[in-house]
């Protein structure tokens, strides 16, 4: 039988792995919201690139194992060196500077787990519901963080409004006209 | 199947989202068919055509869960793709009709969370049946 890849992959290894893919793609997805409107300009194509290179590299992270950890760790410093420089004037970039740089302290996590889990000797394997609750709980916070980033975006700001939800927080009351 | 994380959100996911699109019927007579303006559901606003969205991808992913764990595996990868696709797709479409990610709401959170849940699942569990295949 031929043994899939993770399979035998520790809590904290699946936990710092999942979590830094999630972080990634949240990051990947503000970054792509918040250039789509200019995408014609440098700025805008840059955080679009950026953007999707972050998202595309998250689904390769969630499958398994973590690809290119320290090409990961530059990719998402030079996303936050992005964003900082271009100003974090609202929540969107916020989110987008939290998430990457959430995502490199766990990228870098994960390597440190590695080198001190050795292939030999990983640790006990996560079981079922580990994976559930560290996949559940990574889910619902990116997506408790990511979701506010995306209508701070200009594209978020004209969304067709869903229904008259009462959550300011998440702009669900809010109409834009522009 | 107790062993299979896909097979069991798939049959969570999918036993919630039919339960949700059934309910759902229960409070938008009255409401258009696509209306942006729906009823609540508990918190969330839905129409008629959102109550059919959530009883096809519920009919989906539990007879998907209740089949195999290759079978749920894919759906919930397709799924949670396909919500995330539309919602990158929606953000090329701002300010036109065509722009289906309603990204303001708290269903939205759920909606999103759902779809990085079915990915992130789908991706990466149950990949030893792959592997023994």
């Amino acid at each position: 039988m031929t043994t899939a890849p993770g399979a035998d992959e520790s809590a904290v290894l699946l936990w710092t792995r999942t979590w830094a893919a999630l972080s990634a793609l949240g990051a990947g997805l503000v970054l792509i919201g918040t250039g789509a409107p200019d995408v014609s300009r440098p700025g805008g194509a840059t955080l679009v690139a950026l953007g999707a290179l972050e998202a595309g590299w998250a689904v390769l992270a969630l499958r398994g194992p973590l690809p290119r950890p320290h090409a990961a760790l530059g990719g998402l410093a030079l996303g936050a060196g992005v964003v900082v420089v271009g100003g974090v004037t609202g929540v969107a970039q916020l989110v987008a500077l939290a998430l990457q740089l959430a995502g490199a302290v766990l990228v870098a996590g994960h390597v440190r787990g590695q080198r001190r889990e050795p292939a030999e000797r990983t640790g006990r394997p996560a079981g079922t519901w580990q994976r559930l609750a560290v996949l559940t709980s990574g889910a619902a916070l990116v997506a408790v963080v990511t979701v506010p980033g995306l209508a701070g975006t200009d594209a978020g700001a004209h969304a067709v409004p869903h229904g008259s939800h009462g959550a300011a927080w998440l702009g669900g009351t809010r109409h834009h006209h522009g | 199947m107790s062993q299979s994380p896909n097979r069991i959100v798939g049959t969570v996911f999918g036993a919630v989202y039919l339960l949700v699109g059934v309910a759902g019927f229960f409070v938008t007579s009255g409401v258009a068919f696509a209306a942006t303006e729906g009823k609540a559901l508990v918190v969330f606003d839905v129409n008629p055509l959102h109550n059919i969205v959530h009883l096809l991808i519920g009919a989906l992913l539990f007879f998907a869960a209740r089949a195999s764990a290759t079978a749920s595996r894919a759906a919930n990868t397709t799924v949670g793709a396909v919500y995330l696709l539309v919602g990158v797709l929606g953000l090329f479409l701002v300010g036109s009709g065509a722009n289906i990610l309603a990204l303001n709401g708290a269903d939205n959170v759920l909606h999103f969370a759902s779809a990085v849940l079915l990915l992130a699942v789908g991706l990466g569990a149950d990949r030893q049946v792959e592997a023994r295949a």
